[in-house]
């Protein structure tokens, strides 16, 4: 047998000594422009799944079609770079295929909120448990400049040169009126600690996890949401034990109102209020059980003897008789 | 410039023909001393008729055992035969001096051909010299170096043999469009051919193209041009520069392929060519890929005035009275050497809208809307106040853009940085000198604090609890701790003024990191910090904090009191301090 020293052997060889760090979650250089949030969320992400010491083999990364959806590219786990509108779907399948997966779904406001909303509605209400995240810089920005549902009334885009005619989506308020929602966040890119507890918060959570992401594009929608949280007006912090830790650090961001994420009338009555972006958990149920548990309680599940009796008694079915 | 430039060729090669007989008679001495004592033996002693003891005998059998008892009789023949040919090569370089091969038409075929030609004839020489020398050792294998040998061209030189070797040096035509000339250029230079391209540059061709076209313009240059080869020697001068012929020289007698662009003019006014080089039009740069593996060791545009700045200055007195410091850019030499008088517009008075051109250069796009720079030049004694045009316009930034990029592949924008390294090199001496003086006056400010509040007892009391009573000490403890190797503080700013970041709400999106790698990184929790206050200009500094999206960077105060622009930088800092 090879003698090693024991040093060596304990930092290349024993398991337990094994520690994940950021470069083990380190895809390719990312494309997105400087200044983008996206940079910022990708970094999030990548401490949430190494403070978790998720293994990159047991993550898989489902996107839509956008700039924020070159995710999987950059995120060194398994990847699918899906279609536009469409990355609720593939992470529903994948969920349920391999329940032992940790899902992660990045979208952009146009792919889903847009294109991609018959889905997302159903999608809360089946509760798949996975995490879904959806970065909101209320612009189209990979075909450069075309008004999405949250884009704000009277904004110029190349699609409404005149100005957008309608108000925007309200996606906390459709949210939190779909059957079956179990978790519901919204957080900033520039509030990088509250954005890390945000997704802890919800990488916990059992069933569908929903996080919106407030940023802005520093080539098309700079002014978004304050100039990027500038402005501290627009803000407020929802805090609560139940909730998401606020950092000393953050209250120039922001206001702060006491909010009990169980209580969902509040928050329906907070998010259609609109007067302040609320940033934390809005909603939380965590007794809800997830769509994988439901259909394993309703499904039966036969021993292999049983299997294979069930079989047979299909195959004796189908021979002919005599 | 042509004169001058056969007065080098003619200077520089002297000792060429020298140092080339020098090296074909340290092959060929053996051999002809040996000849020599042969010839002295037999005049002095005529063959004896004694058949017992035959002098001629003797002196053959001493010399089978020295040379020839190495060689055979066919080695031996061509021994004689190489010696031969050499001999007349020789008797040729006594007779003319070797020269460098000039040629004047730029068809690619036949500069291939001459060039051929004449490598072809020093090669042949070296080949008979390694012959004899290999003979002459007994080291001659010819089932090894016959073959080898007989396929021998200028490609199998040494670096030493190929420095012996006059050059060939072809003067690219530059009156034709200078795309042209680059093309040429490049298909001449990738060829492998140690050639030398001359290009003696009368005048700076500029597009005549309008709006959009203009600033997507291809604007050929050819020194930096010849950059991208990397492997070849690049000189871009004037006349101006010191030592200007041995850069020359040196260019034409590096083994490597070269490309010289030197600036020759139109007439005879040494003031155009001054004008070339101080207004960055036609700067100084000297790549040498001998030098390092990375450009900035190979790169050297020390030889430009001032720099590590952007613009050369010069003062001139105002058309109202006053005094004002004028850049040389590109508007000047328009207007100055090219003569380009239909460019520029006349203006009474720069009004709020007029900014000089050197601070509209520096402004971002977005702030030059609606403001149309001025400059000024004298003539006839006179200061007039001139607006240049668009095209003039566009092409300053062209060269401002190429003059940045030299410096900053030439790591000549790090005046900072420089300073830091040239702080560093003060002797222990002089450091322990500086903390010896500080640490005087810091007693003697204290003395005489305590004296004035003694004076006042009461005084003192307030005093000692609040804000008075404080000894300046400021630079005095990182002195301290640093006497020997790191730089003391300068005394422009202290601790306090240094820039910080707010490291924690750091959302990680490059901007500042992309801006200087070298003040910015990234900490093991990917947010930023700042690794090296000094590893950049305060502007570096001062701009990541305008592009931070979280607004987080705090520039501090300037490290480098002698940075360019300073004023402008300082009030932009402030908003985020």
């Amino acid at each position: 047998m090879d003698q090693l020293p024991i040093d060596e052997f304990l930092t290349d060889l024993c398991p337990f000594e094994k520690q994940l760090d950021l470069d083990d979650y380190l895809g390719e250089a990312p494309r997105w422009c400087q200044g983008c949030g996206d940079l910022g969320i990708l970094t999030a992400v990548q401490k949430l799944l190494r403070d978790n010491q998720a293994e990159p083999t047991e993550v898989v990364c489902v996107s839509g079609i956008g700039c924020s959806s070159r995710f999987p590219y950059y995120l060194k786990a398994f990847g699918f770079h899906g279609i536009h509108g469409r990355a609720l779907p593939i992470s529903t399948g994948v969920a349920l295929a391999n329940p032992k997966l940790k899902v992660l779904t990045v979208m952009g406001d146009g792919d889903c909120f847009s294109i991609g909303a018959g889905h997302w509605v159903h999608a809360i209400r089946y509760n798949v448990n996975l995490l879904a995240m959806v970065l909101d810089n209320e612009i189209y920005g990979l075909t450069r400049e075309q008004t999405s549902p949250t884009t704000p009334l009277g904004t110029r885009t190349r699609t409404t040169p005149k100005g957008a005619f309608l108000p925007p989506l309200n996606p906390l308020q459709l949210m939190l009126g779909v059957s079956n929602l179990s978790f519901l966040a919204q957080t900033a890119t520039w509030l990088p600690q509250h954005l890390l507890a945000t997704l802890q918060q919800a990488y916990r959570h059992q069933g569908l996890a929903f996080v919106r992401i407030l940023q802005h594009c520093p080539v098309f929608s700079p002014q978004a949401f304050g100039e990027g949280g500038k402005d501290a007006e627009l803000m407020e912090f929802l805090y609560h034990v139940q909730g998401i830790a606020i950092d000393p650090a953050l209250e120039r961001f922001g206001g702060r109102r006491e909010h009990d994420p169980a209580d969902l009338a509040t928050a329906q009555r907070l998010a259609s209020e609109r007067e302040r972006e609320p940033l934390g958990l809005l909603y939380q149920n965590p007794d809800l059980p997830s769509y994988e548990t439901i259909r394993h309680a309703a499904l039966a599940h036969p021993s292999p003897a049983e299997k294979l009796t069930l079989l047979n008694r299909r195959l004796d079915r189908l021979a002919p008789e005599g | 410039m042509k004169q001058r430039l056969e007065k080098i060729f003619a200077q520089g090669f002297q000792d060429l023909q020298q140092q080339l007989l020098q090296r074909i008679a340290a092959s060929l001495e053996p051999v002809e001393a040996w000849l020599r004592s042969e010839q002295e033996a037999e005049r002095q002693h005529p063959p004896a008729p004694d058949p017992y003891l035959d002098e001629r005998i003797l002196r053959g059998l001493l010399r089978e055992i020295n040379i020839r008892s190495k060689l055979s009789h066919a080695e031996w023949e061509r021994l004689e035969e190489v010696r031969a040919r050499i001999d007349t090569v020789r008797a040729q370089i006594q007779d003319q001096a070797p020269a460098p091969l000039l040629l004047d038409q730029n068809d690619p075929a036949q500069i291939q051909q001459a060039f051929e030609t004449h490598y072809g004839y020093y090669a042949e020489l070296f080949r008979d010299l390694r012959i004899l020398d290999l003979s002459l050792a007994g080291e001659y294998l010819p089932e090894l170096h016959d073959s080898a040998l007989s396929a021998f061209s200028w490609k199998e030189l040494t670096d030493r043999e190929m420095a012996l070797i006059p050059p060939l040096v072809v003067f690219l035509a530059t009156e034709r469009p200078l795309v042209e000339t680059t093309a040429l250029a490049l298909k001449l230079l990738t060829t492998g051919l140690p050639l030398k391209l001359l290009a003696l540059q009368q005048n700076i061709q500029t597009p005549r193209e309008t709006g959009r076209a203009l600033a997507h313009r291809f604007h050929p240059d050819l020194g930096f041009f010849g950059l991208s080869l990397r492997s070849a020697y690049v000189l871009q001068a004037t006349e101006d520069i010191e030592s200007f012929d041995q850069e020359v020289m040196a260019a034409l007698r590096s083994p490597r392929p070269a490309l010289l662009s030197l600036w020759d003019g139109t007439g005879d006014d040494p003031r155009q060519s001054q004008l070339a080089l101080a207004s960055r039009v036609f700067p100084y740069l000297r790549y040498d890929p001998e030098l390092g593996l990375d450009c900035t060791s190979c790169l050297e545009i020390g030889k430009n005035p001032h720099p590590e700045t952007a613009w050369v200055s010069e003062i001139l007195p105002l058309p109202g009275g006053g005094e004002e410091e004028r850049p040389l850019t590109f508007a000047e030499f328009a207007w100055h050497v090219l003569d380009q008088k239909e460019e520029f517009a006349p203006l009474n008075e720069p009004g709020p809208e007029n900014p000089s051109l050197a601070d509209y250069l520096e402004m971002e796009t977005d702030e030059r809307h609606h403001l149309r720079p001025y400059i000024l030049v004298s003539e006839a004694g006179e200061t007039r106040v001139l607006l240049p045009s668009n095209n003039i316009l566009y092409q300053c930034q062209d060269r401002m853009r190429l003059w940045r990029s030299l410096q900053s592949l030439a790591g000549a924008d790090q005046p900072s940085e420089d300073a830091a390294v040239a702080a560093r090199e003060d002797s222990p001496q002089e450091i322990a000198g500086r903390i010896a003086a500080e640490r005087e006056q810091a007693v003697a400010q204290a003395l005489q604090t305590l004296s004035r509040k003694l004076l006042g007892l009461e005084e003192m009391e307030l005093a000692l609890g609040g804000e008075d009573f404080k000894l300046d000490l400021r630079g005095l403890d990182e002195a301290l701790s640093s006497s020997g190797t790191a730089p003391p503080a300068t005394g422009a700013a202290g601790p306090s003024d240094l820039p910080w970041i707010e490291t924690k709400l750091c959302t990680a999106c490059d901007e500042c990191t992309n801006i200087n790698k070298r003040i910015f990184v990234y900490d093991k929790e990917k947010q930023a910090v700042i690794k090296n206050p000094r590893g950049g200009p305060f502007r570096d500094i001062v701009k990541a904090a305008e592009k931070c999206s979280a607004a987080i960077i705090h520039p501090g105060k300037p490290l480098d009191p002698k940075e360019k622009d300073l004023a402008k930088w300082i009030k932009r800092a402030e908003k985020y301090q």
